[in-house]
Formats: structure tokens, C-alpha cells, sequence
């Protein structure tokens, strides 16, 4: 049927007139936006509609290799396809070799398709069948309205989550230690066993800047344009958002964040 | 209004068993008493009080007869006890904080068992409280008197703590702002000066900003008034006070405050030290946190108070679009 064919996205905006949300308190902020205090959604837009993560897609990613006999030491070759990875890279070389540890903080930090698909490949033998424990693990985890690809979170007609859906995997990775460490880091460095070292700051520009902001992660694609999901923490309070194609993404997060800690009874210092 | 709470404290709490009260304070033989206490209170029918059955030791040297109840403290006196054969008939009244009056008659069968009943009128209200009582056993009047000690010493603690748990309350309250607590309803009695405290941190930027800020919460407190209403409370209009607020926060630099919610002193500065600044590249950073809470000002209200003249295009842009012209105007990438 050539609607499927349409980009999700596309789609999206047509789904999105059917949402009347009414505790949309930001509604310029993104296509598709949720703020989660302590967990509970309080404001949002369009928190169903099924839209392109991007490279949100790799938390889960990583919560599917972590959740699966993960061996840190284990040396993963690159393939040719993996170095041939579209988008934001590491620079990795067919043949070379690197830890699935440094592959793991290249992903989350960078964002480096590369090394995400060298880490699907080594656990799953293809990125086929990484994929299907991918679809697997959304279905355990609740993720009801996600469905995925690829596992890096290029563009594709049916690799779509959802607002609401990506708040509960925000949620899920920062519980996880191995992700809540990376995803917190404002710069890291990988090596190959080569001895080639890449230093990179992180993707995610709140780290370091927003106050509090500890995690988790951002992505873009034309499609799914500029998109991050962020995990604040202030005097015991914690604050998540989640923007799916917001125009200034960086300047939104922080702008929502002040707004929705401005709004809590915070305890006096 | 006679609350039920004062009136047993009238009544109950001034007399006590007398049995528990006399005696050498080392061990002393005692007669163990089981006693069946039932409540009535008039005006009160409908609310049925289950009689309530305990064991209390007796000391079997005393002065006075099992049963009969003895004055707590110096504002109470029993008088015109008298004694016919098996009868025991007296009278009772009570001073200050507690005013209560009664009398009471017990008659005894034997030593092994009792019944009679007391009656009482305090703050109004009017209470019998019938008791019988057999003897079951041998006991340590001694010991029964230090566990009364220790309930007495834990209720006097528990009242302590209950009067510190309302100091915290009511200074809760002042702290975040909750003047539903402070009303005379909410049932805590606070101090007046808490009011006043309230009062002096509602014309602060602190305790404005926690005020204002809370119309926005994802689910506000329902009990409390709004800012209007706060003003009439205080005596203090919400927009003089934000006035002075926003000149003396302009004074000083409260950068944060200003953004929040002084858009005419804000605007200038953010249009200064916001505009063309991408988060990558942020403006100085004592600027930063007052760029980030303009920005979400802006998301919040969808307007810059700069371009509040209407477009007539506006009506063909998405939300998105305006959102993405509100930040790009002032921000950039």
C-alpha cells in the first residue's frame, strides 16, 4: 500500500491532529514532546504518535547488549559494513579491533553508527537478527507503540517510538549503571587494539551545561530531525524530557527543564 | 463548641482508678481486678462505645475501697464520701482548664466484686460511666504502678512530640508557601506569627516565585488560595509587589527572578546577552541559567514579549514553526 511507503514522520503530522492533549504546556516546543516528573508524565504532546527516534534508538540498543551475557573484554573485528556506517562515525576501519566496552562508550557518547553496528553484529552474528531481539526486548519492556529497523536509528518507514514510550526507556537505561555512566560523561576516549585512540566530547550538549543533567542521550535524522531525551536531577527531584524533531532542541530542554523545576517544592537547601 | 476530644479530657483524664495510686512504691501485695468500664455521653447515642475491659491491680493495704476512682491533680477533689454497709457514695468536682462536676456510687458484694457508677458534667455535656469489677487473682501492686508511670512519662513525651510536630507544620507551611495551613480550618492552631512570617516571604522574590510558580504545577494543590487572594490575606497586591520585586531584582542582578517574571526588565537583557547564542556556544555564564529559564518562558507563554504585535500570517504556521521562530529570533543553535 503506497501510504505505508510515506515516512512516519510525514504520517505523524497527520496522526498528530487527532491528539488533543490537554497538558500540552509547551506547544512549539517539538512535534512530539513529554516531561516526566519523578517518573509520571505531567506535560506532553502528541505522547502516542509514532515518530523517528533516531539515534534515541541506541539506548535501547544498549540495554538489549547489556541485558544478554555482556562481556565488556570481549574483541569485536569491524566489518566492512559497520565501517561503512551512514551518519556520525568513530572513524573505525574494516578489521579493526576494538573492546566491546570502548565500542559500548562510543555509541552512547558519540553516537558512532560504526561502532553500533560492529556491537550488533558481534552479539547477534547479523544486524538482522540483532534486530529482532530488539523488537523482542521494546515488547518486554512496555515500549507498546515502538517498532525498529536497525539498531542505530537511521531512517527507515517503520523504525518509530513514541514520546511516552521513550520516557519509560530513559527511564529503564538510567537504572542501568552501564549506560547511566556513559551518558553522563562530557568527554571520553576509545582505543583500538591497533593502538588508533579517538577522543570525543559528547553528543548530548546539556551534559556539563544544564545543571543536573546527568544523561541520557540525543539523535537527528532529516526525518526525524533534532530530537533528545534528557535525565535531569536536582535536590531529589528528577525531571525527564523528551523531544522528538524540536527545531532547538538544546535551548528547549534547558528552557523546559527551569520551567518544570521551577514549578516543584523543592526542599530548602 | 465542646469538641469530644476536651470533654473526655475533662472527665477521663483528671480521675483515675483510685487503685492505682497508693501503696509503698516497692513490691506490695495487691488484688488483681478485672474491670469492665462503659461510656455513655448524652448527646451522643448514636455513637456506641464498646464497654472496654482491663486488669488493674489494687494494693490491699489502701484507704479507700477498689474501684473508686481518685483526683490526678490538685484541681480536682473528691468530697461527702460516704459509706452504708456495702454502699460507697461520693462527690467530685474539678477547677480550671478541666471545670467538670459529678458524683459517683459503688456498691460492693462482698470482697471479690463491685459495680456502680459515676456521673460527670463538664464543658456542658453530661457522661456516666458505669463500672463492674471482680476480683480474678493475686498481683504486684508495685509493678502495675511503675508500667502506669511509664504510659503516663510515654503520653507525656507523645504530647511533646505531638506539639513539635505542629511547630514544624506550621513552619513548614511559612517554608513552601502553604496557606491552607495556616487558616484556622486546617484543624493546626498555628501561632499568629507564622501568618506574619508567611506575609513577609510573600514579598519576598523567594516566596513570590513559590507562590507564582505554583499556578503552573502539573497538579496544584487544590486548597490553596490564589496570588490574589494572598494579597488581601497580607494586605499587599500581588502586581505592587511584584513591581517592587522585579525593580530591586533588576538592582541586583537576580537574573533568574527577572526571567521568570519580569518580562519588561527581562527582554532587554535577554535580547543583549541570549540572542544568537546557541547552547554550544553559550552566553557568559552568569547568563546561561537566565537564557535557559527565558527560554522556557517563552515555550511556556508561546510569545516573546518583544513580538507581541499579531501577524496576520500567523494563522498558516504550525505551532512548530512559531516555536521554531520564538527560540531562533533570540536563540540560536
Amino acid at each position: 500500500m503506497r501510504a505505508l511507503k510515506l515516512y512516519p514522520g510525514l504520517l505523524a503530522l497527520a496522526i498528530n491532529a487527532a491528539f488533543a492533549d490537554p497538558t500540552d504546556r509547551f506547544p512549539t516546543a517539538a512535534q512530539a514532546y513529554a516531561v516526566a516528573i519523578d517518573g509520571d508524565i505531567h506535560w506532553g504532546r502528541a505522547l502516542d504518535a509514532p515518530l523517528p527516534p533516531a539515534s534515541l534508538t541506541k539506548i535501547l540498543t544498549a540495554l538489549v547488549l547489556l541485558d544478554r551475557n555482556w562481556q565488556p573484554d570481549a574483541v569485536l573485528t569491524v566489518s566492512d559494513r559497520a565501517a561503512r556506517a551512514e551518519g556520525t562515525r568513530l572513524g573505525l576501519r574494516k578489521g579493526d579491533r576494538i573492546t566491546a566496552n570502548d565500542a559500548l562508550t562510543a555509541t552512547l557518547v558519540r553516537s558512532a553508527n560504526d561502532a553500533c553496528l560492529a556491537l550488533a553484529e558481534h552479539d547477534a552474528g547479523t544486524v538482522e537478527r540483532f534486530v529482532v531481539r530488539m523488537n523482542i526486548e521494546a515488547a518486554t519492556l512496555g515500549l507498546a507503540h515502538s517498532q525498529f529497523e536497525n539498531p542505530c536509528g537511521l531512517d527507515a518507514p517503520s523504525h518509530v517510538s513514541t514520546a511516552r514510550d521513550l520516557v519509560t526507556l530513559a527511564g529503564l537505561a538510567m537504572k542501568n549503571p552501564e549506560i547511566a555512566r556513559r551518558v553522563g560523561l562530557t568527554t571520553a576516549a576509545v582505543r583500538t587494539l591497533d593502538g588508533r585512540v579517538f577522543s570525543f566530547h559528547n553528543n548530548n550538549a546539556l551534559i556539563g551545561r544544564l545543571p543536573g543533567a546527568i544523561g541520557v542521550k540525543s539523535g537527528f535524522t532529516v526525518h526525524a530531525g533534532k530530537c533528545v531525551m534528557a535525565w535531569i536531577e536536582r535536590q531529589g527531584k528528577q525531571v525527564t524530557v523528551v523531544l522528538l524533531n524540536s527545531p532547538d532542541r538544546w535551548w528547549t530542554a534547558a528552557g523546559i527543564v527551569e520551567q518544570a523545576f521551577a514549578t516543584l517544592p523543592l526542599p530548602s537547601p | 463548641m465542646v469538641s469530644k476530644h476536651s470533654f473526655f479530657a475533662a472527665t477521663s483524664c483528671v480521675f483515675a482508678m483510685g487503685s492505682m495510686y497508693f501503696g509503698p512504691a516497692l513490691a506490695e501485695p495487691g488484688d488483681l481486678w478485672e474491670v469492665t468500664t462503659e461510656m455513655k455521653i448524652a448527646g451522643m447515642e448514636g455513637m456506641h462505645m464498646p464497654p472496654r475491659t482491663q486488669k488493674v491491680c489494687s494494693p490491699k493495704q489502701s484507704d479507700q475501697p477498689a474501684g473508686i476512682p481518685k483526683p490526678e491533680n490538685n484541681d480536682c477533689e473528691m468530697y461527702d464520701l460516704q459509706r452504708a454497709g456495702g454502699k460507697v457514695s461520693w462527690k467530685m468536682r474539678c477547677t480550671g482548664k478541666h471545670a467538670a462536676s459529678g458524683s459517683g456510687e459503688m456498691n460492693y458484694q462482698g470482697k471479690d466484686s463491685y459495680n456502680g457508677v459515676m456521673k460527670m458534667s463538664a464543658d456542658g455535656r453530661d457522661m456516666e460511666m458505669h463500672m463492674n469489677g471482680h476480683r480474678v487473682g493475686d498481683c504486684d501492686a508495685a509493678e502495675q504502678r511503675r508500667q502506669v508511670d511509664k504510659i503516663k512519662a510515654d503520653a507525656a513525651k507523645a504530647q511533646t512530640q505531638a506539639a513539635q510536630y505542629k511547630e514544624q507544620m506550621c513552619a513548614s507551611a511559612v517554608d513552601n508557601m502553604l496557606y491552607a495551613q495556616l487558616r484556622a480550618e486546617s484543624g493546626l492552631n498555628c501561632d499568629p506569627k507564622y501568618k506574619l512570617d508567611f506575609c513577609k516571604r510573600y514579598v519576598t522574590e523567594d516566596g513570590y516565585n513559590t507562590l507564582a510558580s505554583r499556578g503552573d504545577q502539573p497538579i496544584p494543590p487544590s486548597t490553596e488560595p490564589p496570588l490574589q487572594e494572598i494579597g488581601t490575606v497580607c494586605g499587599a497586591k500581588p502586581e505592587v509587589v511584584l513591581g517592587n520585586l522585579c525593580a530591586n531584582a533588576d538592582k541586583t542582578e537576580s537574573l533568574v527572578f527577572l526571567a521568570r517574571h519580569c518580562p519588561t526588565q527581562a527582554q532587554p537583557i535577554a535580547q543583549r546577552e541570549c540572542a544568537g547564542r546557541g547552547y554550544t556556544t553559550p552566553p557568559a555564564a552568569k547568563y546561561r541559567d537566565f537564557c535557559s529559564n527565558y527560554a522556557g518562558k517563552l515555550l511556556a507563554t508561546g510569545s516573546d514579549a518583544s513580538s507581541a504585535a499579531p501577524n496576520p500570517a500567523e494563522k498558516k504556521e504550525t505551532s512548530l514553526d512559531k516555536g521554531k521562530k520564538a527560540l531562533q529570533g533570540l536563540f540560536g543553535h
